[in-house]
């Protein structure tokens, strides 16, 4: 672990310094609090949705935060810093793993930081309430009308169709891909794929109890209209 | 189920005849033809480039392929109509 100076600290263009709290050290069954350990699944597992990032840290505290944004060709999309220190954010399990595999847990007063990508942050949370950024939208899986009988079958869920739950400003993509600002909150949307990030994991929730899944408006391919 | 082709998108029914018109040999593969059933709107600043009825050759990157045997695709990769 480096020791960081904190109140001097300057981030580079397209840099926020994160406080993480080790809250996925334990996981959540009932009453009950189980140990996890959080850092040795590595890679960008929570992209598959096969779970084996799911005890990595998913948010944090916005500690220091860059200016601005250069583009780059690493992100294909325009995006401007929109959040202030202080600021609760989640962001990709991977991006925890690529953070703490390539630079490392930074340390100041027994507290704990991690660098990432403003690109990669999904939401922000602050006392006005919470907002996505860089166009992430939050979305539920909608559930199929198998049966009208009392003892119904399983749930079973549409595997790419998802109701938009939040979604923040529009963005504008640097090629072909495009943002379309007439989709809104309530809207039914067909998707590309199948599989997308969870917000939080099973065990692991503190935005909401519900499972809310994250998805980039490149993803969406049409609007569903009726499921009849 | 009923869907809106979001902007810059339309949907294709597959074309599962050989075509008659000669093209090159790239293009005579059945699965890149498809026949437009409906059509998003068009991007902002460009003009409608098929309308419903086309048949039309398109490139299949980032097509989706619908459980009903459907496939929608962005208008950029529509080669020729």
């Amino acid at each position: 672990m480096i020791k960081i100076d904190l109140p001097n600290i300057k981030m580079q263009p397209g840099k926020i310094l994160v406080e993480i709290f080790g809250q996925n050290e334990t996981l959540n069954a009932g009453d009950i609090k189980l140990h996890v350990n959080v850092g040795k699944a590595y890679g960008t597992s929570d992209m598959t949705a096969t779970g084996d990032g799911e005890h990595m840290e998913r948010s944090g505290k916005v500690a220091a935060k860059c200016n601005r944004v250069e583009p780059t060709q690493k992100y294909n999309y325009y995006t401007d810093i929109d959040l202030e220190i202080g600021d609760e954010v989640w962001f990709p399990s991977s991006a925890y793993a690529k953070a703490t595999r390539n630079l490392g847990v930074f340390t100041y007063k027994e507290r704990q930081f991690i660098i990432i990508d403003y690109h990669l942050l999904y939401m922000k949370q602050n006392d006005h309430g919470s907002e996505m950024i860089n166009g992430y939208m939050l979305c539920k899986s909608v559930e199929k009308c198998v049966s009208n009988l009392v003892v119904a079958p399983k749930d079973v869920y549409y595997e790419d169709v998802f109701l938009l739950a939040k979604r923040g400003k529009p963005i504008e993509y640097i090629n072909r891909y495009y943002d379309d600002p007439s989709i809104k909150e309530g809207d039914y949307i067909l998707t590309r794929f199948k599989h997308y990030p969870k917000l939080e994991e099973m065990g692991h929730k503190y935005y909401s109890d519900e499972t809310y899944y994250v998805i980039q408006p490149k993803e969406i391919v049409a609007i569903v209209k009726s499921f009849k | 189920m009923e869907i809106i082709p979001k902007t810059g998108k339309v949907m294709l029914k597959p074309v599962h005849k050989e075509t008659k018109i000669e093209m090159p040999k790239q293009y005579r593969k059945k699965d890149r033809w498809g026949e437009v059933v409906l059509c998003g709107h068009p991007l902002p600043e460009e003009e409608s480039v098929v309308s419903v009825g086309d048949v039309v050759c398109f490139n299949t990157a980032g097509a989706k392929y619908t459980d009903d045997d459907f496939i929608i695709i962005d208008t950029k990769n529509i080669m020729l109509r």
